[in-house]
């Protein structure tokens, strides 16, 4: 459910995920192979899968190649004095594609070549996607506790 | 830009910690419903693939199906409707066969709008059953075979009625119709003669 309230706008949307992703794991149990992987992981990718198929049906994901590397500095102090509440809202009012290619990248640990195979664009695109959401993070971050 | 963050990892041990909200029951219920519209266990790879093709087949063989039952309704309505009209060409022929046993040609009835025939017995019938309602049996039983029964059915709801044309003592025949197999009694059977009482003719 956490995975599903990262991705999703609101709880309606996450518990529509969290549904769909387990009808899923129900109707694809027998392709599950346990040498290939542990089940959690396995179910993990299925509700990835099913978040941003969300995403996908809302907004368009275009392509924007990156043109300048920014690496924008946020202090671990900075974000300590935020709860858990206040990051979500702030993760979440990233625009969608840039918010969806943060998640993959900085929580779940997808690689750029695997976004853009999941989002069908570009690596470029990803790493334009993930260098925004920083800037507007640090943005947020440092512009509340000035 | 490939590596993550140390904030970022700071974030995401904060977005773990989330509460999550307890909708369970309601997730619950959302899946089942979705299982009960659409059960489809996958028994292997590329799934969806292979239940299109067994869908794609079960509609072929209920349209096969529908169809062959669409032939088979057209084909018996259409033998039915056939048969009821060889039945009703049986049973109406153009000149049905009309014996003057029972009714002479001379009979007088000839009047204009009525069924056409060799001899028109419509009129016929209604004045005699007024005349002689317990003889019904016996004239059914005699014209069944040559009269429509469209006259015979007008005959049965009229039976009891008074006919529209007023009474004509000169055009209709004094005779009551007998059943079929006895012989014909004629107008002269019913002439009223006077009986003289003389002794000279009955010789």
């Amino acid at each position: 459910m956490t995975i599903a309230m990262r991705y999703s706008r609101d709880e309606q949307d996450a518990a529509d995920i969290m549904s769909l992703a387990f009808v899923k794991v129900f109707k694809n149990i027998n392709s599950f192979d346990e040498t290939k992987g542990a089940f959690h992981s396995w179910l993990k990718r299925i509700i990835i899968n099913e978040a941003l198929d969300h995403i996908k049906q809302r907004n368009k994901f275009t392509n924007k190649e990156l043109t300048t590397i920014e690496e924008p500095a946020i202090s671990n102090t900075v974000v300590e004095k935020y709860d858990a509440a206040e990051i979500m809202q702030m993760v979440k009012q990233l625009p969608p594609a840039t918010h969806a290619v943060f998640l993959l990248f900085a929580i779940d640990g997808y690689s750029h070549k695997e976004i853009a195979s999941q989002l069908s664009i570009s690596e470029g695109t990803s790493k334009w996607h993930l260098s925004e959401a920083r800037k507007k993070l640090q943005q947020q971050l440092t512009g509340l506790y000035k | 830009m490939n590596d993550k963050k140390p904030y970022e990892i700071l974030i995401t041990e904060k977005m773990e910690s989330f509460p999550i909200p307890d909708m369970a029951d309601a997730i619950w219920a959302k899946i089942e419903l979705q299982l009960d519209a659409d059960p489809g266990i996958d028994s292997g790879e590329q799934p969806s693939t292979q239940s299109a093709t067994v869908k794609k087949i079960a509609g072929i063989k209920k349209g096969l199906f529908l169809f062959i039952t669409a032939v088979i309704i057209i084909t018996v309505v259409v033998l039915l409707l056939l048969n009821k009209k060889r039945t009703d060409v049986n049973k109406n022929p153009d000149n049905p066969p009309v014996t003057t046993d029972i009714i002479p040609e001379n009979s007088g009835i000839n009047e204009p709008g009525m069924m056409p025939g060799k001899n028109n017995l419509q009129p016929f019938i209604y004045d005699s059953l007024q005349k002689n309602p317990g003889a019904f049996p016996y004239l059914i039983d005699s014209l069944t075979n040559q009269i429509h029964p469209d006259v015979i059915q007008d005959s049965l709801i009229q039976q009891n009625t008074i006919p529209d044309t007023p009474y004509d003592t000169t055009t209709i025949p004094s005779v009551i119709k007998k059943p079929k197999g006895v012989k014909g009694i004629n107008n002269s059977d019913y002439k009223i003669i006077s009986v003289k009482k003389d002794s000279a003719n009955n010789n």
